[in-house]
């Protein structure tokens, strides 16, 4: 099935596990707990205040994620996980309100600035 | 086997056909580096042929779409020995088992399983190899509109479903976990009759660059991988932590400078290689002897070109340079071991330093001894995947 994207995504760090849970259903590959990978602050330095990820999705995916509803959503995440066999979620509330997302195809450095957040450099 | 299958047979699996012109470029076979069994990882993104979409290898690699398996084309992409007994019920179902009920004959060539319940298919236990990554290939069809069909390793993963009434090819790539593993030909839902034929698992040796998060993995382009410097990168589960020497040749097309960059790398704490351009965009190779990192800056490539760079350890010196330039050079003995794998497009083990732009090809040999005669080989190799002019 053909990914569109890319989109930018952005989550705070207080649900980056949620998130984690959440896509590791939503990945149509394997490996989607380690979507949000990039540790964001508004200062570039430490504290990690939030996480990104650049990323193509499921067309299906993309038009949850932008127009449903959270109980629609959850309806999609659960539709998900038992046609993949993945990991159950529960609540995908915080990661709902947590989500920002850019348009398709959109630099992720200039949406993340627009989000008043830089990339915390790692050592 | 069925014959009257072969006229509508149109996919004809990539590895197989393409190994020839995969490995040779700019007069140089690449594989000659690994003619007695070195070991290290050649990665050609000049063409889609040896990609996949899914890190489970069920999805061929398409262009604009993204890259979850890159298979390393160091051996030639050759197949080891067929592991499956009777895949081509000529004449009966010789060593396959009907499981849960279902019930198999071999009827015109092919494989007949008729299931009546969910849970049921045909399956052979296959011997393996832990750590090694395996082939299964087959013809599969419906034998009625309704249910789909599909290959599977169980415990491992899922082909693409089939509902077409005609043979369609599968193909999936796995990595042993075990000392066998079960492969079946199953059905997904509904009721009936389905049949396969041609079932056919095979070693595909190799240090195998896989991404299994979407968000991770690099965008196939028309003779490119496009790394988004982002988050993007792969992984072989094997192949590095070399200590006596290292041999890494890339085409690339710069980036942007303005941060530190990984091509590809071991690297550990005060150990490994990698090989990197830094913030103001110089070629780096730097080695850890297990005390600290020993560097080599070579020269400064210029963003939006595409180069051959190289960097190599000879067991006297870290060396790098561009194209068929003089290297630039500084001394270092042995290295420590870095990881057992290794990373391309990323630091090794950190989520920091992904690479930006273009990677047209890689090729690496761990534990280097290469003659000079052999890098400008490698170089001229690179050159014509990524169209470079030396």
């Amino acid at each position: 099935m053909a990914l569109v994207g890319p989109y930018t995504l952005v989550i705070s760090n207080g649900v980056l596990q949620n998130s984690s849970d959440v896509f590791n259903i939503l990945d149509p590959d394997s490996g989607g707990s380690a979507t949000f990978t990039v540790p964001l602050s508004a200062s570039g330095l430490a504290p990690i205040t939030h996480y990104a990820s650049h990323t193509m999705l499921e067309q299906a995916t993309y038009d949850a994620l932008a127009t449903m509803t959270t109980t629609q959503f959850k309806a999609y995440v659960d539709q998900m996980q038992v046609q993949r066999g993945r990991t159950a979620v529960g609540s995908v509330t915080a990661f709902k309100n947590s989500l920002q997302m850019s348009v398709a195809g959109a630099n992720p450095w200039t949406y993340l600035a627009s989000l008043g957040l830089q990339r915390v450099a790692t050592p | 086997m069925s014959v009257l299958w072969r006229p509508i047979f149109g996919p004809i699996f990539r590895p197989l056909t393409s190994a020839v012109t995969d490995v040779l470029g700019g007069g140089f076979a690449v594989g000659s580096l690994y003619a007695a069994a070195q070991d290290g990882g050649v990665y050609d993104w000049s063409s889609i042929a040896n990609t996949y979409q899914d890190s489970g290898g069920t999805t061929a690699g398409v262009v604009g779409q993204v890259d979850g398996l890159t298979l390393d084309g160091r051996l030639g992409y050759a197949l080891g020995a067929e592991l499956v007994t009777n895949g081509a019920f000529t004449t009966d179902t010789t060593g396959w088992a009907a499981n849960g009920g279902s019930t198999i004959a071999a009827v015109g060539g092919e494989l007949k399983m008729s299931v009546t319940a969910g849970g049921m298919d045909a399956r052979q236990t296959i011997a393996t190899t832990s750590g090694k990554t395996y082939r299964v290939t087959a013809r599969i069809r419906c034998g009625q509109a309704v249910g789909a069909c599909r290959m599977s390793v169980v415990g491992k993963l899922d082909g693409v479903q089939v509902t077409a009434l005609t043979a369609t090819a599968i193909e999936l790539v796995f990595v042993a976990t075990s000392s066998s593993h079960v492969v079946t030909f199953n059905t997904v839902n509904g009721n009936g009759d389905y049949y396969a034929d041609d079932i056919s698992t095979k070693l595909l040796d190799g240090n195998h660059a896989t991404q299994g998060t979407t968000a991770s993995k690099p965008t196939l382009q028309a003779g490119y991988a496009s790394l988004d410097a982002f988050d993007d990168f792969m992984a072989a589960t094997s192949g590095g932590g070399g200590t006596t020497g290292i041999l890494l040749c890339a085409g690339i097309r710069a980036g942007s400078a303005g941060s530190a960059r990984t091509i590809w790398s071991d690297r550990g704490t005060n150990t490994g290689y990698r090989l990197s351009v830094d913030a103001s965009n110089n070629l780096i190779l730097s080695a850890g002897n297990g005390t600290a990192h020993t560097t080599v800056t070579g020269p400064t490539i210029t963003a939006g070109t595409d180069y051959v760079v190289m960097g190599w350890h000879d067991g006297t010196n870290l060396n790098v340079r561009v194209g068929l330039a003089a290297a630039t050079s500084a001394a270092f003995a042995t290295a420590t071991a870095g990881t057992a794998s290794f990373t391309i497009g990323r630091d090794n083990g950190t989520a920091a330093g992904n690479y930006g732009d273009r990677i047209y090809c890689l090729a690496y040999r761990k534990n280097d001894t290469s003659t000079s005669a052999q890098r400008d080989g490698l170089s001229r190799w690179a050159a014509a995947k990524s169209n470079v002019t030396l």
